[in-house]
């Protein structure tokens, strides 16, 4: 694997697509023919990329296939492109699901040319989303998807197809300007400035505190030493910055040394030359500064790269000082890095006058969130949704609900989470109510359809809500089985929308109650409907099964709510969800029953089944959704190390958070830290002590521990499984 | 005064030359060949950017660097690079580059977006040309002058230049434009010329960078100078466009000719902010920035709300596009924002991130009034929003630049209008203005609302029947292979600045 | 005291100037009939060559007279009289109650940014005053006579004085431009 680090791999991935736009321009408009072949090959290209990922990727948690390279000079913004275990599933679905929409749209009649040049740039916008590890890269390509997104609908849409364009377009927008701030927010704060300027306000408190405490005034002792104690580790936040900015500029400099003093060898040129000599060249691995010192170290071994006495070196030591004066260069975008540099605390920003103070990674945190909810989409943000969907032709509601709806909770793991663990910790609650709503108010609202496509349409939203709720669980199993939610609703709501799009293309309308008996004409339509409809309601041995039972049973033992009303505990929610997947079986079911059973209606007698390219289209997805219903395994281990890795970084920041909530508001709430000592004290058997029952007992073997794994995701893990042993304990006592 | 340093103008020369060239070949060849003139004026602005390059070039290699961004940027060491010539009349500085280097493309792009006019005698006639590259002349020289009688003068050239350009066609309109354009361009030159008679006489210099040092006249006759400097500013925000100075612009732009009204919005609007630029870094400066820097604040976010609020209500799309203009001049007024503790290399920043907005603007700015001056109708000129209707389907090549320009004009990435906004945005937050920053981010937001409505009307909006009976069709253009050339180059470039944002800085190395 | 007289009467006189001068650009603005117009424009200038002579620019107000009033003036005239239009000279401007009230509140908003903009300086008047004419006084006994002015103009100002011949063939230019198109 190691040996195709030189291959562009994703850059191939993201751009092959955009070259089909070009190639199809270029043809002209009249060989509609040849444009669909162009347009075809250029969106198999990812989805062969995307399978070959699926067999080669092993999870260590680490990025890999790594790609960076400067983009914008004096912004420092790199282009960077990397996976890990969120982003593997994703680029499968989105290499799959892209490519077949583009075979489903063979049947584009009215400017073909247009449509496809369009829809292979809209590839390239999601595809480029899901691999890019730059928050600048990341916005860009999360733009670029909107504008084809926009077209597509306006022009090749049904009759309400105007006003759909532009409900989506300016939902979509207002959610990047969002975005925007956040990521002009990030790029000004990485440099660690904002945090000393809150930790010198912090001091002085604390100094008058201990004034008052001197003259008399009667001061809580506990408020002090807590005050220190939060002061303590902002100071260890601080510097962990500052070390990480130096870092940042090492980076820099690497990168004029690597085009200077080593004779003008390219980035890819010294990457073999280290392979060479045995080098480890992983980057990004865990600790990336030691990484750096050692490479340059290692560097400086090899004959005749670095010669202290050429002309060529001394620039290049006039070039470093440059860059350590320049203070954009301290500053970054990357989001790998931005993981460790947001100043973690709970400040005292006041966004309106009549709400409480937040902090101001809250704030953030929730532009952030009403950007991606937009997406994803969340209750109130859904209302675009339906109308989208409704008008969009077939091929392109198949993408928006396989793949661009998961972009909302890609985004979510991969920017959010990362950047503002603390906020991840504090937001879990409202983020599981609003997943609780989402599937019950989804699967509501799709029981009151008689249109065939906006059922679909509102069962993605009730489906969505499973990945929110999952993620805010924030347990392995439960934001595993939001990746594989993702990933299987990706697959079965194609499904869905593809079937509606042929049944549409023959009956020239979508109501659920003009059809009836349809399976006795065409049964292999109504087995596919049948395949894809049970996959959607979770029924065992189909893929949807899997990554809801993980998500309710990651979500059952989740702590998150422990400090808040036990009303709304996770525990109990969880219980809420669990009843709309009673909905779901019950609009479905409705559904097939209207549609397919009952008495034939005469007029759709004389319809043909499925033609040859329908069934091109269904048979991938048909298969994959048996294949990862009856193993998931693969699925599982693709995200294995990653999630866990996700997990350890949330729950580290919970230290320094709930130092900070007790200084706020100290009602003797048991912190993260103590929770852990607390675990702790509970004897620790071995694995096989805590066997855990039924369903827990087939997962096992995705939890095992492996032997890569370090020692913090194993305390991580240690933490969780002692919970789950309170929890048993707890039970049996009952 | 060494005039041997005459010979770093010799671009400005080329340009003049060319202008009379152009003017006295109008009345020796016949008039077969319509492409003629054009090619002759766009010879002299190619010259002249090449002239400018080469300039560019022998300077580097002279000193060994590049020259300092402006003159106050400049080493006082002995060898430094010293950009002032001729007396201290010009400054010949990488700002004074930039800007000669975006008028000259302005001036090319327009002379080609003009040369399909050959129904009106007036705009294929060789004065017309000669005009176009006196402007041009007249808007490097501002680039570079450094004393306020350069510039008056300078300024001077461009203004009356453009004032008969606005008004070479023959209808109403565009008398209209040329006789509202010439008062009010008058009224606001009478300020600055006011504003610099009283500078004058408080201080006795003429020098941008130095009327404002610190001396015992200064605090003496600080009266005389504040009231000056507040008639210059008057004068200058006139010159840009910029609210509340701004109603002068949607009648100009509106009845102008289209290749002129592209040079208005690109060249003159360059022009007039290289002297808003030299005021803003040379004569203000750090120093000062406390006293001024809140009233270019002030203008930018009333210019910006001004702007696109009332580019909302536009059927137009000229007018709209002049709207649009204002706002984009409120957007630059961001860049020209210094901070009190600025020092060399950031105000060096600041104004290359202006002058990369400059650039951007007047590329899609020049590409989206070149579609619209070709879409037209048994040779009339359409320009109403329905008028656009269909574009897509007869024209998708234009039809595709022009929802290019758009959405870079609103600022979408990838195009160039992203970064560009992107930059002066940063400018701002670094001087210190979040608010007008933030407030810049949400007008640009809301202004996408009107661009979106020319896509709209091209790509989704049904086709209209042009005459009732008539079996619907769409918006016809006229074939021009030179607009077409500017377009589809506009469109490139806006694509290109756009996906790799450090190009120009790169080619300055 | 004949000095003090002498003193008062020239101030009378710069009164009386001013206040011609003024009304008499009012009412180049005002005036429905262009030549009326151009009459009191010509009054105007003579008034501006009047506060020449009373600021000791003697020199000005003679180019005043000459260039403007003899030579402007003059071509104003004859191009109003040679345009077939001096019958139906009078213009009825559009004046809506909504674009004078806009009018005057920018005027209005301008006119008091700049009395800010003074303020925020805090020099009481007076003082100011004593300052201008301190200035003014520095300037006049360093002013050169005609002879140091041409020197100035051809010696360090040259250049600025050469450019501004590209301003006139510009509007040369523009003129001929103007011209064929009312022929063409």
């Amino acid at each position: 694997m190691y040996e195709l680090m030189d291959w562009p791999l994703l850059s191939l991935f993201t751009f092959a697509p955009a070259l089909g736009t070009v190639v199809v321009l270029l043809i002209p408009s009249r060989r509609a023919d040849i444009i669909k072949t162009v347009a075809s090959a250029a969106a198999a290209i990812p989805m062969l990329l995307g399978v070959y990922v699926f067999f080669a990727y092993r999870d260590t948690g680490n990025i890999t296939y790594y790609e960076s390279h400067k983009w914008i000079d004096g912004l420092n913004v790199w282009y960077r492109m990397g996976i890990d275990g969120l982003s593997v599933p994703m680029i499968i679905l989105s290499g799959v699901v892209g490519f077949i929409a583009v075979v489903a749209s063979w049947g584009i009649e009215k400017q073909v040319k247009g449509y496809f040049a369009l829809i292979l740039l809209l590839l390239t916008g999601m595809n480029g989303v899901f691999v890019s590890l730059d928050f600048f890269l990341f916005y860009v390509f999360w733009e670029l998807m909107l504008l084809p997104m926009y077209f597509l609908i306006g022009v090749w849409g049904g009759p309400k197809r105007v006003y759909a364009a532009i409900k989506f377009f300016l939902y979509t927008m207002a959610g990047s300007v969002l975005m925007l701030v956040v990521l002009l927010a990030s790029w000004y704060w990485s440099d660690g400035k904002y945090l000393e300027g809150h930790i010198d306000r912090k001091t002085q408190e604390i100094a008058s505190l201990v004034r008052q405490d001197k003259e008399g005034a009667k001061v809580d002792p506990k408020e002090i030493s807590d005050a220190n104690g939060y002061l303590a580790a902002m100071y260890q936040r601080l510097n962990d910055i500052k070390a990480r900015v130096v870092e940042t500029r090492v980076n820099a400099y690497r990168d004029v040394q690597r085009v200077a003093p080593l004779g003008g060898a390219t980035a890819a040129e010294t990457r073999r030359a280290l392979t060479r000599n045995g080098i480890d060249w992983t980057p990004h691995s865990d600790d990336m500064f030691a990484l750096a010192n050692q490479v340059d170290s290692n560097l400086k071994g090899l004959p005749g790269l670095v010669n202290p006495n050429n002309a060529d070196w001394l620039a290049y030591e006039r070039t470093r000082a440059e860059i350590l004066a320049d203070i954009n260069l301290g500053r970054t975008f990357d989001l790998s890095e931005l993981k460790h540099r947001w100043p973690l605390f709970l400040g005292d920003f006041q966004l309106f006058r009549f709400l409480p103070p937040m902090s101001f990674s809250a704030v953030m945190f929730l532009f952030l969130f009403v950007a991606f909810a937009i997406k994803v989409p969340v209750f109130p943000f859904h209302t675009w949704l339906p109308w989208a969907h409704v008008e969009a032709p077939t091929a392109i509601s198949v993408i928006l609900a396989g793949i661009l709806l998961k972009m909302g909770v890609y985004g979510f793991f991969r920017i959010s989470y990362s950047i503002f663990p603390t906020e991840a910790v504090n937001y879990a609650v409202p983020f599981a109510v609003l997943g609780v709503i989402n599937i019950l108010y989804g699967a509501c609202c799709a029981m009151a359809q008689d249109d065939m496509k906006k059922l679909v349409a509102y069962s993605s939203v009730s489906h969505m809500g499973f990945c929110m709720l999952g993620m805010a669980a924030l347990t392995q199993w439960g934001m595993t089985g939001s990746i594989l939610q993702m990933f299987n609703h990706g697959t079965s709501t194609s499904m869905m929308f593809l079937l509606v799009g042929v049944i549409y293309d023959r009956a020239h309308h979508r109501d659920i109650n003009k059809f009836g008996g349809l399976a006795q004409r065409l049964p292999v339509y109504a087995g596919f409907m049948t395949l894809a409809l049970f996959a959607s309601m979770g029924l065992p041995g189909l893929s949807g099964f899997i990554s809801e039972v993980l998500v309710f049973l990651g979500a059952f033992r989740s702590d998150m709510g422990r400090w808040s009303s036990p009303s709304l505990s996770f525990q109990s929610l969880t219980i809420l969800a669990v009843l709309g997947v009673v909905l779901t079986a019950a609009y479905l079911l409705w559904m097939m029953q209207r549609v397919f059973f009952g008495p034939l209606n005469e007029k759709y007698k004389d319809y043909a089944d499925m033609n040859g390219r329908e069934l091109f289209t269904l048979v991938p997805l048909a298969v994959m959704v048996i294949a990862f219903g009856v193993y998931p395994q693969p699925l599982l281990d693709l995200t294995s190390q990653t999630v866990p890795k996700l997990g350890q970084h949330i729950m580290a920041s919970r230290g320094i958070a709930s130092a900070e909530l007790r200084s706020v508001a100290s009602e003797g709430e048991p912190d993260a830290a103590e929770g852990v000592a607390a675990h702790g004290a509970v004897p620790s058997a071995p694995r096989t002590g805590a066997a855990p029952q039924g369903d827990e007992a087939q997962l096992e073997p995705a939890l095992a521990p492996r032997a890569e794994e370090t020692g913090d995701m194993r305390a991580w893990r240690e933490e969780e499984e002692a919970v789950l042993r309170t929890a048993a304990v707890e039970r049996e006592k009952r | 005064m060494n005039w041997s340093e005459l010979s770093e103008l010799l671009p400005v020369g080329v340009v003049l030359a060319a202008a009379l060239v152009v003017v006295f070949l109008d009345l020796v060849i016949a008039h077969k060949d319509r492409y003629a003139l054009p090619m002759v004026a766009l010879a002299g602005c190619v010259l002249g950017l090449g002239s400018l390059i080469q300039n560019y070039l022998s300077l580097t290699t002279y000193y060994k660097q590049s020259p300092p961004w402006f003159s106050g940027a400049a080493e006082t060491a002995a060898g430094a690079f010293n950009p002032l010539i001729l007396g201290g009349h010009f400054s010949i500085d990488l700002f004074g580059f930039a800007i000669a280097g975006v008028a000259l493309l302005a001036g090319a792009l327009s002379v080609l977006s003009s040369a399909h006019e050959e129904d009106d005698s007036a705009l294929s006639s060789g004065e017309y040309y000669g005009l176009i590259l006196l402007a041009v002349a007249g808007m490097m020289l501002l680039g570079f002058a450094h004393d306020f009688l350069t510039l008056l003068v300078s300024l001077e050239i461009m203004s009356i230049s453009t004032y008969i350009l606005a008004g070479s066609r023959r209808d109403l309109k565009s008398g209209e434009a040329a006789l509202k354009y010439l008062v009010l361009g008058a009224f606001s030159t009478a300020f600055l010329m006011m504003g610099i008679a009283f500078i004058y006489g408080a201080t006795g210099k003429l020098s941008l960078s130095e009327v404002l040092i610190p001396s015992e006249q200064l605090v003496s006759s600080a009266f005389l100078i504040r009231g000056g400097l507040a008639l210059l500013l008057v004068g200058v925000l006139f010159k840009v466009g910029a609210a509340p100075f701004h109603f002068w612009i949607p009648d100009v732009y509106e009845g102008a000719p289209t290749g002129v009204t592209g040079l208005m919005a690109t060249g003159v609007k360059a022009a007039a902010f290289a002297v808003l630029g030299r005021l803003a870094f040379e004569t203000f400066g750090p120093r000062y920035a406390h006293d001024w820097a809140w009233l270019f604040a002030a203008a930018a976010v009333l210019t910006m709300a001004v702007g696109n609020f009332l580019a909302l209500r536009q059927e137009n799309v000229k007018r709209m596009l002049a709207y649009s203009g204002i706002a984009h001049t409120g957007y630059l007024l961001l860049g020209f924002l210094v901070s009190p503790n600025a020092d060399g290399i950031m105000l060096a920043d600041q104004l290359q991130n202006a002058v990369f907005y400059l650039l951007a603007y007047a590329l899609m700015t020049l590409g989206a009034f070149g579609v619209v001056g070709l879409v037209r109708e048994d040779g009339r000129r359409l320009e109403r929003l329905e008028d656009f209707a269909g574009l897509s389907k007869e024209h998708p090549g234009l039809a595709l630049c022009m929802a290019m320009f758009m959405f870079s004009l609103a600022g979408l990435p990838p195009f160039a209008g992203f970064f560009a906004k992107f930059l002066v945005f940063k400018s701002a937050v670094d001087a210190g203005y979040v608010l007008p920053a933030v407030l810049g981010v949400l007008t640009s937001v809301a202004s996408m609302a009107y661009y979106l409505r020319v896509v709209r009307a091209m790509y989704v909006d049904p086709v209209r029947a042009t005459k009732p009976g008539e079996a619907p069709a769409g918006a016809r253009c006229r074939y021009s292979w030179t607009t077409n050339l500017l377009i589809y180059g506009a469109g490139l470039a806006t694509i290109l600045l756009g996906l790799f944002p450090s190009g120009p800085t790169f080619l300055l190395r | 005291m004949v000095r003090a007289m002498h003193s008062m009467l020239a101030t009378l006189l710069f009164w009386i100037v001013v206040l011609m001068t003024v009304t008499a650009a009012t009412f180049v603005v005002v005036a429905r009939n262009i030549l009326h117009a151009a009459f009191a424009l010509a009054v105007a200038f003579l008034g501006v060559a009047g506060i020449y002579i009373f600021l000791h620019a003697d020199f000005l107000a003679a180019v005043q007279l000459i260039v403007y009033v003899g030579g402007i003036i003059v071509l104003v005239m004859f191009a109003i009289m040679f345009s077939a239009h001096t019958q139906e000279g009078t213009v009825e401007p559009r004046r809506t109650w909504l674009a004078l009230g806009g009018g005057a509140l920018v005027a209005g908003v301008v006119l008091a940014a700049t009395i800010m903009l003074i303020n925020r300086l805090q020099v009481p008047l007076a003082e100011a005053n004593a300052h201008a004419d301190a200035a003014y006084r520095t300037t006049a006994s360093a002013a050169p006579g005609e002879i140091a002015l041409g020197h100035v103009l051809l010696g360090e100002y040259l250049l600025p004085f050469e450019v501004a011949s590209i301003l006139i063939l510009a509007a040369l230019v523009g003129a001929v431009a103007i011209v064929r198109k009312e022929t063409r």
